[in-house]
């Protein structure tokens, strides 16, 4: 990883730490009388990290990033260790939506690599895994399954409109 | 040796995940355990730091709304000091003037109101003479109770948190029980522990019962919405609709009993 890349990646982990903990933690607690939802920008961290990106240190990102989110939401754990299982079940995920030809030596996955639709389809897979880990292991029992599933609906369909306009906005399409 | 590294080479990456995953596991079970002593929350001095400060730039957004209810409260105190006023302005002698409750002002700086276990971080601590085991209120109602004070910060755990129970009676009735959160519902508390005999309506207020050395008498907390002694049960079931919006939570009163520690102590010595 070049200097400029690390650049890259220390930034966008600052920015949507605190994107995550100073704009969106409020957006959950403010809206309506029953708060259903809870939208999770965070992931696209790990999201956006390069296909061959060494899977121990994605893991190790992963913990670093969600028990930085945990000090903020004041839930030690629960955001980690739904980041580190998304963060593991990334490379299946890639590997499924491997293109024929296999993928670049230096790519990530993007609106490029991917297209639009692609992309959202990628991100879709890992925030609904994401949001449905977290959503349990909060409830920490299976007790609440419909509250688990409603929540993850909920949120799973504002985040993804989040993770659609950063894309667009953002992300070049070449 | 060799096997362990071999071992370690074909499935490390799936041994640093359960290892990673245990942590996380051991660091949720601890904070949800009976002693909060965890370095990650946010009264830590970072995270803390950094939540004060932003919260001090948006409070700047909203200071008007603030301010109407601040007026509002005000305005309440006001019209029930006159009608105090001229209350005992037709009695003999004036009561025992000396307070047995004291207030200290503070601000919640971070909260959540949704997960199952629910916590307020408040800007006055042990500095301020805030203790563990103090009860919050706002105007319209409790908020939680102290449970973890540092010097300039004490984390509130809320009324919605799995744990807590508060002591609630009817008001106008001589009956009180035990207030829990068991539903998902963040308006919703169960009253426990109320005798069928007890003549239980729709619409009942619940206040606090002031049993409990931790909260005055007769602080409001909610209405009766569902009221129902199911077949061959002794106690009513009870759902409370909270009084106001845990969302809308923003400056509270904590609660200083001057007394309490002298009642623990006389308690205390008859359990000895």
């Amino acid at each position: 990883m070049n200097p400029g890349n690390l650049a890259q990646q220390i930034t966008r982990f600052m920015v949507l730490l605190l994107f995550q903990v100073l704009i969106l933690k409020r957006m959950s607690m403010g809206w309506g009388e029953v708060a259903y939802w809870n939208i999770l920008l965070y992931p696209l961290f790990i999201l956006w990290l390069p296909v061959r990106t060494n899977p121990l240190i994605m893991l190790l990102l992963a913990f670093v990033l969600g028990l930085s989110i945990d000090m903020f939401y004041d839930s030690p754990g629960i955001h980690a260790s739904a980041l580190v299982f998304t963060a593991f079940v990334r490379p299946l995920v890639l590997n499924w939506m491997e293109p024929r030809e296999g993928y670049n030596l230096n790519a990530a996955p993007s609106r490029a690599l991917f297209g639009l639709t692609g992309f959202l389809q990628y991100a879709a897979i890992m925030m609904g895994v994401h949001l449905f880990f977290y959503f349990s292991v909060d409830a920490f029992t299976f007790v609440y399954i419909a509250d688990i599933l409603l929540k993850t609906f909920f949120s799973f369909v504002l985040s993804m409109a989040f993770i659609a306009m950063v894309t667009l906005i953002f992300s070049p399409s070449k | 040796m060799q096997s362990i590294i071999q071992l370690f080479t074909r499935y490390g990456t799936f041994l640093l995940f359960l290892l990673l995953e245990a942590a996380c596991f051991i660091l949720i079970v601890k904070y949800n355990g009976e002693q909060k002593e965890i370095f990650i929350s946010s009264s830590n001095r970072i995270s803390a730091g950094i939540l004060q400060r932003y919260d001090k730039f948006t409070s700047y957004l909203n200071l008007d709304d603030r301010m109407r209810k601040m007026q509002e409260e005000n305005a309440r105190l006001v019209a029930e000091l006159e009608s105090l006023k001229s209350f005992y302005a037709n009695q003999e002698s004036f009561p025992d003037s000396i307070g047995q409750f004291q207030t200290i002002p503070a601000k919640v700086f971070n909260k959540s109101t949704f997960g199952n276990n629910n916590w307020f971080t408040l800007d006055r601590g042990s500095n301020h003479g805030v203790r563990e085991g103090m009860g919050v209120i706002n105007d319209k109602g409790v908020v939680g109770i102290v449970r973890k004070t540092s010097e300039n910060f004490s984390l509130v755990m809320s009324v919605l948190h799995r744990d807590m129970r508060i002591s609630g009676a009817i008001k106008n009735k001589s009956s009180h029980g035990l207030l829990r959160w068991k539903d998902s519902d963040p308006r919703i508390l169960d009253l426990e522990f109320i005798p069928r005999h007890v003549a239980l309506e729709l619409g009942d207020t619940i206040q606090t019962s002031g049993f409990s050395n931790i909260f005055p008498q007769d602080i409001m907390i909610g209405t009766v919405l569902y009221r129902e002694v199911p077949q061959g049960q002794n106690f009513y079931q009870v759902k409370v609709e909270l009084a106001y919006d845990f969302f809308d939570v923003d400056y509270v009163y904590i609660i200083d009993n001057l007394t309490g520690a002298e009642v623990v102590r006389l308690e205390e010595s008859i359990s000895q």
